[in-house]
């Protein structure tokens, strides 16, 4: 019974004795149905996309809400002293431990406790974290960064490092180890070269912060440490208003 | 035809155009109807064309005939709500075939899988081996189901 129609069935009359012809007509109409059916399909692919997007932004917004910098700050443990590009190993160790008893640890818990930002906001403390930053987007719960190893007060770069972070070489994406001015359109040398905060880096003017930096991109770049993440620009590039 | 061997739908549209129209006619029996419901069917072909394989006929006779199906309930919702409305009044003309009324109600009450494999077997034209395609099963299964639907068809329609 393989036949298209089988002998048992006594199909009345059924089919059109004149059936029309496809035309011309049939195929504009169908050309419209078609690209409305496809239309539809973006757009509703398309705000699939934006509720993925809003959910995702929404659950890294709460996730950071709820994982403070302030609490990792106090609560961090050393970062490892696995050699790395970021961090040279000689001294980093030293660096570590010194975060906690070093001159400047105490400018940045002072300007910690005089920055509201600061606040736990849900009493939440990040897990402690050891190592550097992952390579994927920062949520602010990032293991503390040691101090950075410029020749400059403090760790800060001044020029005269002939490697990175403060020299040029900087692999995009990675992570680096480097001592930022707390305030507002400060200059930081990075890759070689001087960057302007595009936001304030969180700490009581003249301190300094110990945090992670990377080159997101060619010509940009952002850190994260106590108080936040801020974005860099080089000089040279237009820097919008510092938003404090 | 393309490197794939799929052909292209303007060279295929003629041919399934009659095969949607076919299906939808055997149904609805309305030129008008059938009509709307093959270029629905086909506008749907169009929208996947590159996911329908080689062979798209069975899909879309699948596609004719569950419109059709559709729009047939539809129209009975509608004319019963009428009918209600007016309070028993004389039914609204159906379509003009009265065996094919009978054969469609008939096909309403059988099980889902059985009334899609008699629509594509005896409304579309296909062969079991196109229906098991186009419902996704095993040749035994459309041959299982057609054999069981046929038997209540026969007792339902009085043969």
């Amino acid at each position: 019974m393989s036949g298209p129609v089988p002998d048992d069935l006594a199909l009345p009359p059924i089919d059109d004795p004149s059936p029309p012809a496809p035309s011309e007509r049939h195929r504009a109409e169908v050309a419209r149905r078609s690209s409305r059916i496809v239309r539809r399909r973006r757009a509703v692919r398309g705000s699939a996309v934006v509720t993925l997007v809003v959910a995702v932004s929404l659950g890294v917004a709460i996730g950071a809400g709820r994982v403070g910098p302030p609490a990792r700050h106090v609560t961090a443990s050393p970062p490892s002293s696995t050699p790395s590009t970021a961090v040279p190993a000689p001294g980093t160790a030293d660096q570590a431990a010194g975060r906690t008893g070093s001159p400047s640890s105490p400018a940045t818990a002072t300007a910690n406790a005089g920055n509201s930002a600061d606040t736990p906001r849900f009493g939440t403390v990040c897990p402690t974290a050891v190592g550097r930053p992952p390579s994927g987007p920062w949520t602010g719960c990032e293991p503390a960064a040691p101090r950075g190893d410029g020749h400059g007060p403090g760790g800060r770069c001044d020029g005269s490092e002939p490697a990175p972070p403060c020299g040029a070489g900087v692999v995009t994406g990675r992570a680096y180890a480097v001592t930022l001015p707390a305030g507002c359109a400060t200059g930081v040398g990075f890759d070689g070269r001087r960057w302007t905060a595009v936001t304030d880096v969180p700490g009581a003017a003249g301190s300094t912060v110990d945090a992670w930096m990377r080159q997101v991109a060619a010509g940009r770049a952002e850190s994260t440490g106590p108080g936040g993440t801020v974005e860099w620009l080089p000089d040279g590039a237009t820097v919008p208003a510092c938003r404090p | 035809m393309d490197r794939t061997g799929t052909e292209h739908f303007d060279d295929a549209f003629d041919r399934l155009f009659r095969v949607a129209y076919r299906a939808a006619f055997r149904i609805l029996a309305s030129r008008e109807d059938a009509e709307d419901v093959a270029i629905e069917a086909l506008a749907r072909a169009s929208a996947r064309w590159e996911r329908l394989g080689p062979e798209p006929d069975p899909w879309v006779t699948r596609v004719a005939v569950n419109l059709a199906l559709d729009l047939w309930r539809r129209r009975g919702r509608a004319a019963r709500h009428d009918r209600a409305e007016r309070h028993a009044a004389p039914p609204p003309p159906g379509p003009p075939d009265a065996a094919r009324v009978d054969l469609v109600r008939a096909m309403e009450r059988l099980p889902r899988r059985q009334r899609q494999t008699v629509a594509l077997r005896y409304l579309g034209d296909l062969t079991e081996e196109q229906t098991a395609e186009a419902l996704g099963v095993s040749v035994g299964s459309v041959k299982q189901h057609t054999a069981r639907a046929m038997a209540r068809l026969r007792r339902d329609l009085g043969e």
